[in-house]
């Protein structure tokens, strides 16, 4: 747990990085809200922006490549 | 949606003086890494777990940790298989979990789960004793 982050957004929701991996050179991440345990998301990092991802395929790509970096 | 801050986990208690606040937020976040670990594992998609709302959510996510428990053929299995065979530097976790499936070798597979995915492997036995518990009590 210890080399987990918190993020914080511009509306002010507050989000755990449960994992992260850098895939053709974009940085992607799987977040869980901090107050709602229901609300977890596949997102992208580009600069200092976070933007969901809802790309079915992409996702499938993705998550094995998160797993192993849980 | 931009970031405006990022804080490393354990920076994010130094600020909270209540002890009771600190040890519920600790708790509230170990809660969302385990099911949150355990849906990514199974392959489970964001949109399909928010679809679910809440109540159903735990129940989702009950199943999907129980399915774990059985991870000999399980998606846990499937998607770090599918990972491992494309990394060099995870040769022996793939040679760990080939074993683990050709032989049924439930001890190899806690094994590998404790060290692997310690935070996995406690939701899946907390879940476990839960469903005897439920069982015995029936």
């Amino acid at each position: 747990m210890e080399d987990k982050f918190i993020l914080t957004l511009e509306d002010n929701n507050k989000y755990l990085v449960i994992s992260k991996t850098i895939y053709n050179g974009i940085t992607y991440c799987y977040i869980g809200k901090l107050d709602d345990n229901t609300q977890y998301h596949f997102a992208q990092i580009i600069n200092d922006n976070i933007e969901l991802i809802t790309d079915q395929n992409l996702i499938n790509e993705l998550t094995p490549l998160l797993v192993d970096n849980i | 949606m931009k970031i405006t801050k990022v804080e490393k986990y354990g920076k994010y208690y130094e600020n909270l003086v209540d002890e009771n606040e600190r040890k519920r937020q600790k708790a509230q976040i170990a809660s969302i890494a385990s099911l949150g670990g355990a849906t990514l594992l199974a392959g489970l998609s964001a949109t399909n777990i928010i679809n679910t709302g809440n109540a159903d959510f735990l129940t989702v996510a009950r199943d999907v940790i129980l399915s774990l428990a059985s991870a000999y053929s399980g998606l846990l299995v499937n998607a770090s298989f599918t990972e491992l065979t494309t990394r060099e530097n995870k040769k022996k976790d793939y040679q760990i979990l080939t074993h683990c499936l050709k032989t049924n070798d439930g001890e190899m597979m806690t094994q590998f789960l404790q060290t692997k995915y310690p935070g996995l492997y406690t939701a899946i036995e907390n879940n476990i004793k839960n469903q005897m518990i439920e069982g015995m009590t029936k």
